[in-house]
């Protein structure tokens, strides 16, 4: 491509800014509406999820048994002295099937009217909702957790957010300040905090 | 709420305006700027400004299509801010430049103004007269910045259907432009 086509391919393109609101009109709304990924996609998500559980849960429950067969008991079992964000992370993944699956952030509802629990486990990206019901304040900061050294936030494999349905999105993995607060949308972030046990507490009443 | 409702509530100069307008285009033209830009942080620049700008138009614009009119505020900021800061990548006399562009006739910002009224009616007829799925998928491409996988996945299409569509269209499009003398 020389100069003057460049020249022209960026005028043609900044002139479609240009263009009548009728003819966008049709495309903004097919970029608001919010559409719930199709059945099919829905039941892989399930059973994607479903298969990851029994995987996680036979493996678990496999090692413990393995452990005690040969004698291993140095290692903490879970819930004991394992770091709270493995039991979070636990308790996250045996709830998703109670949980709904959502493909993208931009399916999410933020202005639903009901407050939610948003989670992502990184490594597969796609996000799990669930109503959250009684006093959600508990969420909306660090509820007594512990300081992550840079190397445990590096290391985190899930994230968690709180909507409270009117598009406020606040996540008690960070301090409560106004820059951790975002608004109709998920704010990328790298934890800073290991939530205290009154937030998993918390949500045990509500996924289980 | 409706868009007229929100347009009202700008023109009233009410404080409600803008969350009303966040709650129903915010997260689109999110994606809208981010798409063009590929950095968040530049994005939520963009979106704020669009806010702001739209906050100085209304009164006097009163768009219909309030989304749409939205949507080209964040385009245009968004080309804007990518232009800035590219320019700033590049050398010193960059600067220089944009100054000695002060200097040039203004018969020449008249002509260019023309040519770009030309351009966007041209833009628009060759737009209506497409399909509305090829319409869409020009559109995705070309006014919101997406890649052809994210244009695939959004349509349900194959990336090799979406490339020959766009293909074509871009065939079309050089038709028009050749036949109106635009290039």
């Amino acid at each position: 491509m020389n100069d003057r086509q460049q020249m022209q391919a960026q005028r043609l393109f900044a002139a479609l800014s240009e263009v009548d609101d009728a003819l966008l009109s049709e495309l903004v709304q097919s970029q608001i509406a919010t559409k719930k990924p199709p059945l099919l996609l829905r039941i892989r998500s399930v059973s994607r999820i479903a298969v990851a559980a029994l995987l996680f849960l036979t493996v678990l429950f496999g090692g413990i048994r393995l452990s005690n067969l040969i004698g291993i008991n140095e290692s903490p079992s879970p819930g004991e002295d394992a770091p709270p964000v493995l039991s979070a992370q636990a308790l996250l993944l045996e709830s998703v099937s109670v949980m709904e699956a959502v493909d993208e952030e931009s399916q999410l509802d933020f202005f639903s009217g009901t407050p939610m629990l948003i989670c992502r486990f990184t490594e597969r990206g796609d996000y799990y909702t669930h109503p959250l019901s009684g006093n959600f304040s508990v969420l909306n900061g660090s509820a007594g957790g512990a300081m992550l050294t840079a190397e445990e936030s590096k290391e985190e494999a899930l994230r968690i957010w709180v909507c409270d349905g009117k598009g406020n999105v606040r996540t008690p993995q960070l301090t409560p300040a106004s820059g951790n607060l975002s608004y109709g949308c998920l704010l990328d972030y790298s934890p800073e905090l290991a939530p205290g046990e009154e937030v998993w507490d918390y949500l045990r009443l509500q996924l289980i | 709420m409706e868009d007229r409702d929100i347009v009202a509530l700008f023109w009233e100069r009410s404080t409600d305006a803008v969350p009303r307008a966040q709650e129903r285009y915010g997260m689109m033209l999110l994606r809208l700027a981010q798409s063009l830009l590929r950095i968040r942080e530049d994005a939520e620049e963009c979106v704020n400004d669009t806010w702001y700008a739209a906050w100085n138009a209304m009164p006097s614009d009163r768009p219909e299509y309030l989304g749409a009119y939205l949507s080209k505020i964040t385009r245009r900021l968004s080309i804007d801010l990518y232009r800035k800061n590219h320019a700033r990548k590049r050398y010193g006399f960059t600067f220089a430049i944009d100054e000695l562009a002060e200097c040039i006739p203004a018969q020449e910002g008249v002509f260019d103004a023309l040519e770009q009224h030309r351009l966007r009616e041209a833009l628009n007829r060759f737009l209506i007269a497409q399909s509305s799925e090829r319409r869409k998928l020009f559109l995705l491409r070309y006014f919101c910045g997406k890649t052809v996988a994210e244009i695939a996945k959004e349509t349900g299409m194959s990336e090799s259907n979406v490339k020959t569509t766009l293909h074509r269209t871009r065939m079309v499009l050089r038709e028009v432009l050749e036949k109106e003398e635009l290039v």
